[in-house]
């Protein structure tokens, strides 16, 4: 049992800071679906960076810089060039699948796979922390607030002679600190970079933000409930072989199918605009 | 704001010129390449009206979507399922008929989009995310069907009989390697006829009103629930051809991974085509032109730059959408 508990939390982790910089987003008035593609984003560059410099340091300082960097310039094309977060995060995460996809061919000649990383980097502690963070920022501080106005009340921020988009962009600053540490975990977690690693991890974190509304324990308490679900998939594909068998497809389904169940609970319409 | 959508098609080609420097290529022998393959043969030709074929149906599907303010990003879930269903009624009755197998595809496809069309209408679940989650889904079904009646030693479903199948242009003996079937003339029509529909038609001013305003539509009578419910259905179908496109007229059996992505390029199709199913059938020749030449060139630049420049205009359609202040 305890070990089953253990690997769920050690699975939680990528979806939890996930949905948390999801979250953040979404209480800042942009939707965003792009959590995927900043997820790989940074899988890719931490791959990149770990493989030319073999420096720990270098990777995580240059990989919060670029997925941070990443994810402001996402907030500010959806609010100032196209108006549609939605369209825009998926054509984000093609745009990240495409480019990564590409630069494996002309970097490392292969389809699928990187070379395999060989340093190790500790992500659990400082992840949870991350979260945890997160937890009590958004309780405590006047900050938080405003950036939750900048994106339910925009114009009560404006009264108070502050702008309500410098609270959207450092939202998305924010949640490109936890999407980076996200993108690190998975890619030290399986110590090489691999196609379509995130395999839909961003998706599953929107899906968890709707169904939180706007508050973080729910939200991070569904995400736990998919790493559960998740868990036992990987359990009882071990145990397949001493007779006890489900088909594998329908386990892996598992967490998509609590998603879905997630979304008709607790909906919210996403709508095109915010 | 046409200079918008220029800009947009001219930054996609930027990408390819750039990847093309970086891998060490004269940009002009690229585009050079790319016209020989495309156009400089019957060959090429047919292939890209090829490659268009199952992106006509997808942008189509994803217009439809549009037009009524819904968002279908499922088109690749629903295409694996059209082609799933197709191949496997298709292996059961051989005797079947060409023409009642794409109707039960259509089914199939349309029953699959109806699952996010009826959660929307009856739970309101945002269908942006549940027909994301139901790609994953049709593609874990597909690869559980798929392991169960693959013969040994291969990963697909058997094969259809030629009875059950178009004949390409190869096979005709027309054009040699051509992969061209009937199914394109079909697509266009298709199209053509949904575009009709669309703008012509009662039912299809419903449609439309229901996307510039939802509220209003409903309220005034003009759109209902059933409306939704039909549009979901339409584009279900219409992504299922597709699968028919991958299965009845290429294959002959259905694989794992043989839509490959296909559907998120059918909605940059559709937003090249300003949501218009008649201007899709252009759309889809041009990213088809792009799809065929990719393998062509891929001596000269990865294949892999296709997905590059087809994201990259997405993005530049969005930015020129938007200087059109246009409702989705």
């Amino acid at each position: 049992m305890i070990p089953y508990l253990l690997s769920t939390l050690r699975i939680a982790l990528p979806y939890a800071l996930a949905a948390s910089a999801g979250l953040l987003c979404q209480r800042a008035g942009i939707e965003n679906l792009a959590l995927e593609g900043l997820m790989l984003a940074s899988a890719f560059l931490a791959t990149v960076v770990v493989l030319s410099t073999h420096s720990l340091f270098a990777t995580v300082a240059l990989v919060l810089i670029g997925t941070v960097a990443l994810s402001v310039l996402f907030a500010h094309s959806s609010e100032k060039w196209t108006g549609e977060p939605i369209l825009l995060g998926i054509s984000f995460n093609l745009l990240v699948a495409g480019v990564s996809r590409f630069a494996l061919k002309a970097m490392y000649d292969s389809a699928s796979n990187s070379p395999a990383i060989t340093l190790d980097l500790r992500t659990n502690i400082v992840g949870f922390a991350l979260v945890a963070g997160t937890y009590a920022w958004l309780q405590r501080s006047v900050y938080s607030r405003r950036v939750l106005a900048a994106g339910s009340a925009p114009i009560a921020l404006q009264g108070q002679g502050l702008n309500p988009l410098h609270y959207r962009y450092m939202a998305f600053a924010l949640a490109g600190v936890l999407l980076a540490w996200a993108g690190l975990d998975l890619v030290f977690g399986q110590q090489r970079f691999s196609d379509g690693m995130i395999a839909g991890r961003g998706y599953i974190a929107v899906a968890a933000v709707v169904f939180g509304r706007k508050k973080l324990l729910p939200t991070l308490a569904i995400c736990v409930v998919f790493a559960a679900a998740e868990a036992l998939q990987i359990r009882m594909q071990n145990q397949a072989s001493e007779g006890f068998s489900l088909p594998t497809q329908l386990v892996q389904s598992l967490p998509y199918l609590l998603c879905m169940l997630a979304l008709v609970v607790r909906r919210r319409h996403i709508s095109g605009n915010t | 704001m046409t200079k918008r959508y220029l800009a947009a098609v001219l930054g996609a080609l930027a990408v390819l010129n750039i990847a093309a420097l970086v891998v060490g290529t004269a940009p002009l022998e690229l585009y050079r390449q790319l016209f020989a393959t495309s156009f400089g043969s019957w060959f090429g030709l047919s292939q890209v009206a090829f490659k268009a074929t199952p992106l006509i149906f997808l942008g189509t599907a994803a217009a439809v979507a549009f037009s009524a303010g819904t968002f279908n990003i499922g088109g690749e879930g629903q295409a694996i399922i059209g082609g799933l269903a197709a191949a496997m009624m298709g292996w059961w009755m051989p005797g079947l008929g060409i023409i009642p197998l794409i109707v039960i595809a259509a089914i199939a496809a349309a029953s699959f989009s109806l699952i996010a069309g009826g959660l929307r209408e009856r739970w309101k679940a945002p269908e942006v995310m549940t027909t994301i989650l139901l790609n994953f889904l049709a593609a874990a079904l597909a690869n559980y069907v798929v392991a169960k009646v693959a013969p040994s030693e291969t990963s697909h479903t058997p094969e259809l009989p030629a009875t059950l199948r178009f004949t390409s242009l190869a096979e005709a003996g027309i054009v040699p390697g051509a992969q061209l079937t009937v199914w394109f003339i079909a697509a266009v029509l298709i199209a053509l006829a949904v575009d009709h529909w669309l703008f012509k038609s009662r039912l299809g001013y419903a449609v439309r009103a229901l996307g510039s305003n939802e509220v209003a539509a409903r309220l005034f009578g003009t759109a209902s629930r059933s409306t939704v419910i039909l549009v979901f259905a339409l584009s279900g179908a219409l992504a299922g051809m597709a699968g028919v496109h991958f299965v009845i007229g290429n294959k002959g059996y259905y694989e794992d991974g043989m839509t490959g992505g296909i559907g998120f390029v059918g909605i940059a199709v559709a937003l090249l085509a300003s949501q218009r199913p008649r201007y899709v059938i252009i759309a889809a020749l041009t990213i088809g032109v792009l799809q065929h030449s990719s393998l062509a060139l891929s001596t000269l630049v990865p294949k892999e730059i296709t997905d590059v420049v087809i994201a990259v205009l997405l993005i530049g359609l969005l930015w020129a959408r938007h200087g059109r202040q246009v409702t989705a």
